[in-house]
């Protein structure tokens, strides 16, 4: 009987073998790329991993060193920036 | 449309939402900037004028874009370079002394306990013993 927190879609069923034979293992699934939410487009620069494969990764490849970055396509970011400075 | 002294915006890269003023003119689609931003070569397409321009001569030096960013009321802050210096070594530890034990160490460092010095009385008493049993045999 596989346990309670594993039976959540965020965990995927892999089938290793062992020894003995073999045996499933549940992992935790890969996050979706990001999308920005003025223009819909994927966003560049921030990798598919887990929180904690990021832990030795340094932050400036973790996600773009502009404004926004991370958050707002680069086409969006500058939209923005422009919008605020003529405010 | 960007001359020299021409007051921009940049739109891209880590220095995006910044002022910057046009110090020079490189070629078609690149020119000199210095301001909020770092001075640096930058790509016409990176930035956005604002129409307005400051009093800056061409090739002007960091000092005269802070003079010229001060009359409309923007203060430049320069950050410092990093003093490089050297690296701390590192000392090296023989083995012997990490291997020696705590209870060694404080032994070690305890001042030694001296042997008990035979008080004049007990030897008194040996003397009288001594001389009980003398009496006996006699």
């Amino acid at each position: 009987m596989s346990e309670a927190k594993v039976k959540s879609r965020n965990f995927r069923k892999v089938r290793v073998r062992t020894v003995k034979g073999s045996k499933d293992v549940f992992k935790r699934r890969r996050p979706k790329l990001g999308v920005c939410s003025v223009t819909r487009e994927s966003l560049k620069g921030v990798p598919r991993a887990l929180p904690g494969d990021l832990k030795n990764v340094p932050r400036s490849a973790r996600r773009p060193s502009r404004p926004f970055g991370g958050v707002l396509s680069s086409r969006a970011s500058r939209l923005e920036i422009k919008k605020r400075i003529r405010k | 449309m960007f001359e020299v002294g021409s007051l921009c915006v940049k739109l891209a890269g880590r220095d995006a939402g910044k002022k910057c003023v046009v110090v020079d003119v490189l070629d078609d689609a690149h020119v000199l900037v210095d301001g909020e931003t770092r001075r640096r070569k930058c790509n016409l397409r990176h930035l956005d004028p604002l129409g307005e321009s400051l009093d800056v001569k061409k090739g002007a030096s960091r000092a005269d874009v802070k003079k010229a960013f001060k009359a409309i009321g923007v203060e430049l802050t320069d950050s410092k370079p990093k003093k490089v210096g050297e690296r701390p070594k590192k000392q090296k530890v023989r083995k012997s002394e990490l291997a020696v034990p705590e209870e060694k160490a404080s032994k070690k460092a305890a001042p030694a306990k001296e042997k008990p010095v035979p008080e004049p009385e007990s030897a008194e008493k040996a003397d009288e013993s001594v001389s009980k049993d003398s009496v006996k045999k006699e």
